[in-house]
């Protein structure tokens, strides 16, 4: 005669029965994405299109991740990175994060690259409760962790930038009036933002604001009104081709500011060169990962062990592409979360322990930049060191400047 | 006298069936075919097919050489000029540009410009208009036009597509006063597609009578003219 | 009042930006009646097959010649192996066919030559700039070639029979035909034209704008703006558009309304001229007679 239990049981099976194979093991299993043997990592980023520069990045992070199983995995397991082509689109982005997770069965996305794409994602992956960690961009909307608690960012946000920015003016010449550059975007608005965070209830005497939009051809009527703003400071946030037009059009009608310039648009080769190195002298930009062509760094530990690694899991490769440091630096910030997880590698610990690095050093930051996350900070970065451009390339200078805590 | 223009077993269609059943018909050196008709006889197909602006079957010779097969553009440039229903003048450019387009193709200068002086003299209203826009003009000015137009190609061959339609009786007058002074004094082939029966055989000296895409009626104008079935259904007598 | 006067020569260098692409899209309509939207991003092809050729050390002006021959073939080409077999297509997948190139340009200009940011020389450029800072010597070089290549459009239209029996084949196909014209070496020989002229504005354009594959990507948007505004089918009246829209849109944006409307008000400027006079300030009032 069939006992209570067994009854149950029967009754559980059939009640079970409707869903997929997968779905019961997930149903089960409060590790999703973890087995005894393997962690699944899920990753998208531009391999194609436009924004396909930053593709080093997940290849960087490859090559990080057989190195890591090379040397035993983590937590005893094998580091299944698994990275799509999203286009640097958002749709796409969505399709493939779908795969990921209901398909592949990844733990949680890693490094994700794109605001576009990060935006487009970020509600599902806060619905399904997958942890979202060290997003690629540097929107401040990914510190909000009371509306995405499940999505935290790495790298300073632009409106951290600007805070820093601020600062410094304010440092220099606490009257000084400030002609703000921006593209009339997130990316730009996030500047303003900033500024307004150091400025207070100053911002609308001191400032002088003007956008334009992507689809302009020129900004030299916006460099022109700011100049007639009488400001004697000017931010340029916008991306490489307007920089390079406003830093032309700023030098040749006579205008000499104090010009900071937002770090998405720090190229030589794409923005200096072009706007004529000698025209941008004195632009004040921040940085906080060591550059791989500093001199200051030939030596350096941490950045002779990222050397080592780059000689053996990523042989010919252009060393002087700083997005290979930025890459090994946010994959290291991983592999401390993992090791805080000990072993229990649900989604809950992962963010759990994401959001909880204390003065975690990364060896190819800037001396004196530490790594802290709380559940109610989520901008692991918050420091930046100003660096000025003295015709040849960017040097640093001052002490390291903490943005405003908001 | 010998023959300009030949068609044999022509037929064609606008990609349904058949609207022309192997017609056979003859314009001689210098002279004046008429083709009558009702209404959807076909008279306006004839007109296309021979000029190559629709799909056709058949034998046309221009001259002794076929042309039956040739775009539109290289019939033109051989010699036969098209005013076609409608009177197709461009609408949206001047008299002057509409006058300059007959004789693109040319490169005598000194004979188009001795033929465009010609033009303004059958039509001196054209001159008065010069720099208008065509579209602008009356019908029976559209019509000059046209025609002007087409005599600019110095050809050899004039196909003329209903030149009274939808024109005042005084216009029509001037028109085929016109045609009848080309045909005098410049010997220029015509062949005549006309609602207008009793003009059509006035001027030509020969006609073909058309019916439902097939010839049915030929010979000489005369001879039609005083043909008593043709005389009831097309002259109202 | 010294802003104003930047503003304006500003504006007019802008303008003239606009300008020349604008001719490119007069030629195109009026050979072909079409609007060509790809008509930038081939101007942007061509402009880095320029650029290519001065990286592999031709001379500025026989990079400039290579590239206005190589894009009239292309243009040509284009019309002869794409655009013939739509001959009789409707409107709209002729319209689709043109985005369609627009995206392949762009696609492919971006694989070929990455998106990295260049500059572009230019053969005008001073040590320093003129009339005090004003303008730079590449602005009135530019104004200046536009307006030649705009006296070169107009001459080639109004004062030859192969501009006239062009406008012809777009107007009228069917009676073009009919007095001996090869409209299909119109078209194809419009398209050449307009891919040329592409070349040209391209060129000009990139010094100021900075060669990337997405360079044209706003100008084709003020530029068919201008050409609208001016009279589509009207070359002098498109240029002169085209400097009105930079003009206006930098005045704008610095007196009027802000940046951020500028773009908005120059629009709505262009759609309430349109209403009044539809075929754009100078262009031919086209009336018929029922």
């Amino acid at each position: 005669m069939p006992n209570r239990r067994s009854l149950i049981a029967a009754a559980a099976g059939v009640a079970a029965a409707p869903l997929s194979p997968w779905r019961r093991a997930e149903a089960r299993s409060t590790t999703p994405g973890v087995t005894a043997t393997e962690i699944r990592i899920g990753n998208t980023n531009a391999y194609s299109g436009p924004a396909s520069a930053y593709a080093v990045i997940s290849r960087c992070h490859a090559a990080f991740f057989r190195m890591v199983n090379e040397q035993g995995g983590i937590g005893g397991r094998q580091i299944v990175f698994l990275s799509y082509d999203d286009g640097y689109s958002p749709p796409r982005a969505v399709e493939q994060v779908r795969r990921l997770v209901e398909q592949d069965g990844v733990a949680f996305l890693f490094n994700t690259l794109g605001t576009p794409s990060n935006s487009a994602i970020v509600r599902y992956v806060n619905q399904r409760r997958v942890p979202h960690l060290f997003v690629a961009s540097g929107a401040d909307k990914w510190g909000d962790y009371r509306q995405t608690p499940w999505t935290i960012g790495w790298q300073p946000s632009y409106r951290t930038e600007a805070q820093v920015y601020a600062k410094h003016m304010l440092d220099r010449n606490p009257d000084a009036r400030l002609a703000l550059l921006y593209q009339n975007d997130d990316f730009g608005k996030d500047y303003i933002a900033g500024v307004r965070d150091v400025l207070g209830d100053r911002f609308d005497r001191v400032v002088r604001a003007a956008s334009h939009e992507v689809t302009d051809a020129t900004v030299d009527s916006q460099v022109i009104s700011l100049q007639a703003s009488g400001a004697d400071a000017l931010l340029t946030a916008t991306t490489p081709k307007f920089a390079a037009q406003a830093i032309r059009k700023v030098h040749d009608i006579g205008w000499r500011p104090l010009h900071f310039l937002t770090s998405v648009s720090v190229s030589v080769a794409s923005v200096m060169q072009p706007a004529g190195p000698e025209k941008g002298i004195g632009i004040i930009t921040a940085a906080y990962n060591k550059d791989p062509t500093d001199p200051a760094w030939d030596n350096d530990p941490g950045m002779n062990e990222w050397r080592a690694f780059m000689r053996r899991h990523m042989p010919g490769a252009d060393t002087t592409d700083i997005n290979y440091v930025y890459a090994y630096g946010v994959a290291l910030t991983l592999m401390q979360v993992l090791r805080q997880c000990g072993t229990d590698f649900s989604r809950q610990n992962i963010m759990r322990q994401a959001t909880g690095l204390r003065d975690l050093e990364i060896p190819t930051l800037l001396p004196g930049i530490r790594i802290n996350t709380a559940p109610d900070n989520y901008h692991p970065i918050r420091q930046m060191q100003l660096q000025r451009w003295d015709g040849t390339t960017w040097r640093r200078f001052g002490e390291v400047i903490e943005g405003t805590r908001v | 006298m010998a023959t300009l223009l030949e068609a044999r077993a022509l037929t064609a269609g606008y990609g349904g069936p058949p609207v022309l059943h192997g017609v056979a018909l003859a314009v001689e050196e210098g002279g004046v075919t008429a083709l009558l008709g009702a209404n959807g006889a076909g008279k306006t197909t004839i007109l296309r097919a021979l000029c190559g602006m629709i799909a056709a079957s058949g034998e046309v010779r221009f001259a002794g050489e076929r042309i039956d097969g040739l775009p539109t553009e290289a019939i033109a440039r051989r010699g036969i000029a098209h005013v076609p229903d409608g009177r197709g003048t461009f609408a949206e450019l001047t008299v002057e540009e509409n006058l300059r387009l007959g004789a693109i193709t040319r490169r005598d200068r000194a004979a188009v410009a001795a033929d465009l002086e010609g033009a303004l003299t059958l039509f001196p209203r054209l001159r008065e208009r010069w720099r208008q826009q065509a579209g602008t003009l009356s019908g029976g000015e559209q019509q000059m036009l046209a025609i002007a137009r087409a005599l600019l190609l110095r050809p050899r061959l004039l196909l003329l597509d209903e030149p009274s339609f939808g024109l005042a009786p005084l216009a029509v007058r001037e028109v085929f006063g016109a045609l009848a002074r080309l045909r005098a004094e410049a010997g220029v082939a015509m062949l005549l597609v006309e609602q207008n029966a009793a003009l059509a055989l006035d001027l030509a000296d020969r006609a073909c009578l058309l019916e439902t895409g097939r010839v049915v009626l030929q010979g000489e104008a005369a001879a039609l003219r005083r043909d008593a079935a043709v005389r009831r259904a097309y002259l109202g007598r | 009042m010294e802003g104003f006067a930047h503003q304006l020569v500003a504006g007019i260098a802008t303008g003239g930006i606009y300008a020349s692409v604008a001719l490119a899209l007069v030629m195109i309509y009026q050979a072909t009646h079409h609007v060509n939207f790809a008509q930038g991003e081939m101007a942007t092809f061509s402009t880095y097959l320029a650029w290519a050729a001065v990286q592999g050390g031709a001379p500025w002006w026989a990079a400039l010649l290579g590239t206005v021959f190589a894009s009239f073939a292309v243009g040509v080409a284009i019309e002869r192996v794409l655009l013939r077999p739509m001959r009789s297509a409707p409107v709209l997948a002729v319209v689709c066919a043109f985005i369609g190139l627009m995206l392949i340009f762009n696609s492919i200009t971006g694989a070929i030559f990455g998106y990295a940011v260049r500059p572009f020389p230019s053969p005008f450029e001073t040590s320093a700039p003129l009339l005090g800072g004003l303008v730079s010597g590449h602005a009135l070089g530019s104004t200046a070639v536009t307006l030649a290549v705009l006296a070169l459009v107009w001459a080639f239209f109004r004062h030859t029979g192969l501009g006239l029996a062009m406008r012809a084949a777009a107007y009228n196909p069917v009676s073009a035909r009919l007095v001996g014209i090869r409209v299909g070496w119109m078209l194809a020989l419009g398209w050449g034209l307009a891919a040329a002229i592409g070349a040209v504005a391209g060129v000009m354009v990139a010094p100021v704008v900075f060669l990337e594959p997405n360079m044209m990507l706003g100008v084709l948007l003020y530029a068919f703006a201008g050409a609208l505004l001016g009279g589509i089918d009207n070359p002098a009246g498109a240029v002169a558009g085209g400097f009105l829209v930079g003009v206006v849109e930098n005045l704008a944006g610095a007196y009027l309304v802000g940046a951020e409307l500028k773009l908005t008000l120059a629009l709505a400027i262009i759609v309430g001229v349109l209403l009044l006079r539809p075929s754009g300030l100078f262009g031919r009032a086209v009336e018929s007679r029922v």
